[in-house]
């Protein structure tokens, strides 16, 4: 790998670290919205 | 206004946090010798060294004093602008080695105690950043 | 003062908030993020001494801000619980420690890469990156300790007392450069002015920015998932949920 592509490794890898975090944080978020919709309709 | 019971949770908090501070001072005191700081030429000639000790040698690579001694083979000094040091190394350096920038060097003093033998050389690179300038002619 | 801040900080106040900001700050933040990113990379000027590898430094420098910032968070949040018992310090805290786990990672590791082709190694035990292992460390041991005790109010004043504490290793490694003789080079921006060429500087505070606005919205939906947790009437929930 050149500089420039181990630049670009590093940001590609920092970015998805940080996606990961975004999509179980909303995952975790939806799944116990749902679950709070379904007790409230009971 | 803040009530007396809170007010004297926070002085119990700021107490806590200072004694655990007070804490971690001693314990780094006692831990510096784990991690990998380095000694600077004088504090080499200021100490009396068993030259088996492998320890790590920072300074500056002294301007005008790097030399190829054959194969990967190299020499150069050392300096901290008060003391110098002759240091060996024969191996692959890093792409920021080069004299007038900062260097750790890890390695024992030969026998004689008047060079370092270096088995890895680490370049200590500055905070200084500045772009490349195409020369602009006028 | 109390009460002036506090009624903006009723849980179905700032549930709405969250709900309202998270995916804008998501979507902006991402945009900015990805047009920072290509300028950094492809427009600013190569760097005299490190050539192009020294671009890592726009990913490297704002999540280091972000991992220390986001502790010093966690110890205030855990200070104001202790002493006012006000439950949304204890949200606030409970979200943003797993943020501050990702930016430290993303520390230790850009730096590891930006390590090798500069410094010669991926890893020395200097006092920087040291204490920054600790404080990674600190994080996993956070996260560990929020399963560990059934009760929630229990949960929050450990995790306050340990934030707290921990909070000591943030000026440790904030001056760990200057107080050993280490690898890591010294800060390039002080009170005296930036060691790094204003050309190259403006990258920075887009970085941060960027990442400050994704931060918040990752905050945002772990805040509205501590809230739905912590509401148990069917009547609160409602109001929460419906608005």
């Amino acid at each position: 790998m050149d500089s420039i592509e181990t630049v670009l490794f590093t940001f590609l890898i920092s970015i998805s670290l940080i996606l990961i975090l975004c999509l179980s944080s909303y995952i975790r978020f939806m799944a116990k919205l749902k679950n709070c919709q379904e007790d409230l309709d009971d | 206004m803040i009530r007396k019971n809170r007010l004297n949770k926070i002085y119990l908090i700021v107490f806590f946090l200072l004694s655990v501070g007070l804490i971690a001072f001693f314990i780094l005191r006692a831990l510096e010798k784990n991690i990998d700081l380095y000694l600077t030429p004088s504090d080499v000639k200021a100490t009396d060294f068993n030259q088996l000790d492998d320890f790590k040698l920072g300074g500056m690579v002294k301007a005008g004093s790097l030399k190829k001694l054959g194969g990967l083979e190299i020499s150069f000094i050392v300096t901290d602008f008060k003391s110098e040091m002759l240091v060996i190394y024969e191996g692959v350096l890093p792409n920021l080695f080069k004299e007038n920038s900062g260097v750790v060097a890890t390695g024992s003093l030969s026998a004689e105690q008047n060079q370092f033998i270096a088995t890895e050389i680490l370049a200590k690179h500055d905070e200084n950043y500045m772009p490349v300038k195409i020369e602009v002619q006028n | 003062m109390y009460k002036y801040v506090a009624k903006y900080f009723i849980p179905s106040k700032v549930y709405k908030f969250c709900s309202l900001t998270a995916m804008p700050a998501f979507i902006i933040g991402m945009i900015i993020f990805l047009l920072s990113s290509y300028f950094v990379i492809y427009s600013l000027p190569a760097d005299v001494e490190q050539q192009e590898i020294y671009r890592i430094l726009f990913i490297h420098v704002p999540s280091a801000i972000l991992s220390e910032l986001i502790y010093l968070f966690l110890a205030v949040n855990g200070f104001i619980y202790l002493v006012w018992r006000t439950k949304i310090s204890a949200i606030f805290l409970n979200s943003a420690i797993s943020i501050g786990l990702v930016f430290t990672a993303i520390v230790l590791i850009s730096g590891s890469i930006w390590g090798k082709p500069t410094w010669g190694t991926y890893w020395v035990w200097d006092a920087r990156i040291t204490s920054t292992f600790i404080l990674l460390i600190q994080y996993i041991g956070l996260i560990a300790l929020r399963s560990s005790f059934s009760s929630k109010q229990t949960t929050d004043q450990i995790l306050s007392i340990v934030s707290i504490i921990g909070a000591v290793n943030i000026p440790i490694i904030k001056f760990s450069v200057d107080w050993w003789n280490t690898l890591h080079q010294n800060a390039s921006i002080t009170t005296s002015g930036s060691a790094i060429d204003t050309e190259m500087l403006i990258g920075l505070p887009l970085m941060l920015g960027s990442l400050l606005l994704i931060s918040f919205s990752i905050f945002a939906r772990n805040i509205q998932f501590e809230i739905l947790a912590r509401t148990g009437k069917t009547t609160a929930m409602r109001e929460i949920i419906n608005g």
